[in-house]
């Protein structure tokens, strides 16, 4: 059971769904964490590329401003008027004729002793500017506005120093959406614990705590969340931060396990479906022939029907259904050649009746018939005639021409019941079961008539035969062996007899005493 | 079928590649020739102090009437340059086949006269406008004033009458050195208040003027203004900057204009500065721009006679 095809074909199906669920299982549990490590590393990733953005926009507001700050004419102007003392009118003008194309929110223009020579309408930036030494190009301003980014760049001419010119970016609701749009999640403009600004309206306004390991719980929701580094100093600065949902992370997990339970159960199922059908091709024909072989091995050959060779297993089903085809074929010329070997030894070669082996043989049987059925078993022996001239006048070839017409007129005349014997040279016994003990001798009457108006030919030659025939009856009361000796016995005694008074005859047995006159040399 | 066309007009050329060989040695030998020859088919060119492709723009078509030559006048947005400089280097590029003169908005000094083989020709006086923006209620100073103004003994226009503003002051100290012009004003760049606007050109300028409503500059009277310019020139000492004004000697600012070429100009080149010189046309402009011409006015008989 263990050893068959059949059980290891299921128990390598059963061990790869078993394999393929425990892979799916590890790779589930393996990924969750590649997922929540991933999910880090890309919020740390995100948090540089969104840093990246925003040091190449300080950058280009930097260099917006030095554009302007290495304009002659501002320089010239600006000297104008902080020098000079004239008003701001001409600078007002030259900076909006030759630079209001910048995209930039707010441009204030201070001089050294802290006038506002340009942008006296931005007197939260001009204060905090003349107020404020920003010790460096690019800081960050809570004003009016909002979080602004400022570019800072001071202004000399001709070796003096005369001011600084700021242009600011505001970092509002637009900005933030359109960094968002580059990175997904979420971005939190929080100072002093209080979130200023953010993608995540619902968190406007409220408390920002952030753990140490990166997360803040916002609305009763986990982020985790990075800083972005800002330009400038960082003291009582606000701060970016960037952040994503932990809830979503879980459900993007929960997603994917879905989606491994769905491909853990489709791939069992179709191992199961491929090993089933695999079990069903090939254990099917390998039983059927498993059967038939079991046959040939009881000695039964069966019939096995062929079908379409689609594969292995039917190239050798049909190959098996064609050896035994050819089994068969020889067991029926065996047994022909048995039936052909079985009838010479109990017939004669010459006449094709039965030999006197087959007497001994078949007797018993007959004479049980006869007594079963109640009737009378009557034995004819016969005797051609002066068969010894015959031969010498005929030659043998004449001689198997009588025997030969002898033994055809003996089967052509008898019943299909009847048993012809050949049991001697020229000697031939019929076993007749009748009703009556005159059956018996009525048959060997016209015997020995056709006999005698058949003879038989040698070509041209036409060679007379007569018979002689003794008639007798066998005895029930002995054994079968004795009953035919006894049979014979008799019979011979009355051939004798039909001999000896001129052959051509037919002599019943009827007197048991005649059989003490009787030669016993002359049965034989 | 095209291709076929086109591979045997190929090889049609192909056969006649040393006859082509032997033209372009032909052409070539013709314009090896041609710079030497005179042609009255090449024009005459003219470059150098803005005044010229605004004065000499205007007489072009009398010009080329007189010589029967075509006139090119390189200006304002020529690679060749505008001012001075670019009027003497096209003097000096003159040769046969290649005539060339040039302008230049102040006197030369000898010693660049002989070192460049120059010959200057005066055409005409161009007094100096003293400029201010139009909404500036100062509309007359005093020749010491304005000196004082450029000096930087005067910061604020409430002390020549004027609102309380600081002055701005504009200055275009080109040529400097070669005599007259600017230096009628201060006759040293070092005695010009250190406080100031320096600019390239006149068209920097009119714009700083235009800018700043306490500004004051200066500018030769040849300046093509637009009509948004918001400037206007002051009189000094109540004297207009006009030719007359010019000619009696009562206004006090102004620069020569000349022509320039080589020792050795053509006959052309020398009939279209001598029309400018005496001719009528001329006049005409310089009427317009306040110009004092250096040269009477000569009859035509009298002008073909020189």
């Amino acid at each position: 059971m263990v050893r068959t095809y059949r059980f290891r074909l299921s128990a390598y199906t059963i061990a790869l769904v078993l394999f393929l669920m425990l892979t799916l299982g590890y790779t589930y549990v393996y990924s969750r964490g590649v997922i929540l490590e991933e999910a880090e590393n890309n919020l740390t990733s995100t948090a540089q590329i969104l840093n990246s953005n925003l040091e190449l926009e300080e950058n280009e507001l930097l260099h917006y401003a030095e554009i302007v700050r290495d304009d002659l004419r501002i320089k010239e102007y600006m000297f104008m008027t902080a020098k000079v003392g004239t008003d701001n009118e001409a600078l007002v003008a030259l900076l909006d004729r030759q630079f209001g194309w910048l995209p930039v929110e707010r441009a204030v223009i201070i001089a050294n002793n802290g006038k506002i020579l340009v942008g006296e309408e931005h007197t939260d930036l001009a204060e905090y500017l003349s107020q404020h030494d920003p010790k460096a190009d690019v800081f960050y301003f809570q004003g009016k506005k909002g979080l602004e980014m400022v570019a800072w760049a001071s202004v000399a001419y001709e070796g003096i120093q005369l001011g600084a010119i700021a242009l600011t970016h505001v970092l509002n609701s637009a900005w933030l959406e359109q960094l968002r749009q580059t990175s997904g999640g979420y971005l939190f403009i929080e100072e002093n614990g209080i979130i200023q600004l953010s993608t995540l309206t619902d968190s406007i306004g409220g408390i920002f705590a952030p753990t140490l390991d990166g997360r803040v719980v916002l609305a009763n929701e986990p982020y985790r969340i990075r800083p972005l580094i800002l330009a400038g100093p960082q003291k009582h600065a606000p701060r970016i931060w960037y952040g994503v949902s932990e809830k979503e992370l879980l459900m993007k997990l929960e997603r994917h396990s879905r989606l491994v339970l769905i491909f853990t159960v489709a791939g069992a199922l179709a191992i199961l479906w491929v090993g089933l059908a695999i079990i069903r091709n090939f254990n099917r024909p390998l039983s059927q022939l498993m059967h038939m072989t079991r046959k040939v091995a009881s000695g039964e050959l069966p019939r096995m029907n062929k079908s379409v060779p689609r594969n292995e297993i039917d190239m050798l089903s049909n190959q098996f259904a064609e050896m035994l085809q050819a089994l068969r074929e020889k067991q029926q010329e065996i047994e022909q050649a048995h039936k052909e070997l079985e009838e010479s030894a109990i017939t004669d070669a010459l006449t094709r009746l039965y030999n006197r082996r087959y007497l001994q043989e078949v007797f018993p049987r007959i004479l049980s018939q006869a007594q079963r059925e109640s009737l009378h078993l009557t034995g004819i022996l016969l005797d051609i005639d002066h068969f010894k001239q015959i031969n010498d006048q005929f030659g043998h070839l004449g001689g198997d021409q009588c025997l030969i017409q002898f033994s055809r007129l003996l089967r052509d005349t008898c019943r299909a019941s009847d048993y012809v014997f050949r049991i001697g040279g020229e000697e031939f016994l019929i076993l007749s079961i009748n009703d009556n003990k005159q059956g018996g001798q009525l048959l060997a009457e016209k015997i020995r008539d056709i006999i005698e108006n058949h003879p038989a030919r040698l070509g041209e030659t036409i060679i007379p035969m007569t018979t002689s025939a003794g008639v007798s009856h066998a005895e029930y009361s002995l054994a079968a062996q004795e009953a035919l000796s006894h049979l014979l016995l008799h019979a011979d005694k009355a051939l004798y007899e039909a001999k000896i008074s001129g052959r051509n005859k037919v002599i019943a047995d009827t007197d048991a005493d005649t059989l003490s006159a009787y030669p016993v040399n002359a049965v034989s | 079928m095209h291709a076929n066309r086109f591979f045997m007009i190929v090889g049609n050329i192909a056969r006649q590649i040393p006859f082509i060989k032997a033209g372009v040695a032909v052409l070539l030998a013709i314009a090896l020739y041609l710079p030497t020859a005179h042609s009255d088919e090449d024009p005459l060119m003219g470059a150098g102090a803005h005044f010229a492709w605004i004065v000499f723009d205007a007489i072009k078509e009398d010009l080329e009437k007189t010589t029967g030559r075509n006139i090119i006048l390189f200006g304002e947005n020529s690679m060749l340059g505008v001012g001075c400089n670019a009027g003497i280097k096209a003097a000096k590029q003159n040769a046969p086949g290649h005539e060339t003169f040039g302008f230049v908005c102040c006197p030369l000094s000898d010693k660049e006269v002989r070192e460049n083989q120059l010959k200057v020709w005066p055409l005409a006086k161009e007094p100096i406008l003293i400029l201010v923006r139009d909404d500036n209620p100062v509309n007359d100073l005093s020749e010491e004033q304005v000196r004082g103004i450029f000096r930087g003994d005067i910061t604020n226009w409430q002390e020549v009458g004027g609102a309380d503003k600081p002055i701005v002051l504009v200055t275009r100290l080109h040529c400097k050195d070669r005599p007259g012009h600017w230096k009628l004003i201060l006759p040293d760049a070092k005695e010009f208040r250190q406080q100031r606007l320096n600019v390239k050109s006149a068209a920097a300028m009119v714009q700083r003027i235009n800018d700043f409503g306490s500004a004051i500059g200066h500018t030769g009277s040849t300046w093509k203004f637009k009509p948004s310019d918001r400037v206007k020139a002051l009189t000094i000492n109540g004297i207009a900057p006009t030719a007359e004004n010019l000619a009696n000697g009562s206004y006090p600012f102004y620069r020569q204009l000349s022509a320039v070429t080589n020792k050795t100009p053509t006959k052309d080149v020398v009939k279209v500065i001598e029309e400018a010189q005496y001719g009528p046309s001329f006049r005409k402009v310089a009427q317009q721009y306040n110009l004092l011409p250096s040269n009477p006015l000569k009859s035509d008989d009298v002008a073909q006679s020189r």
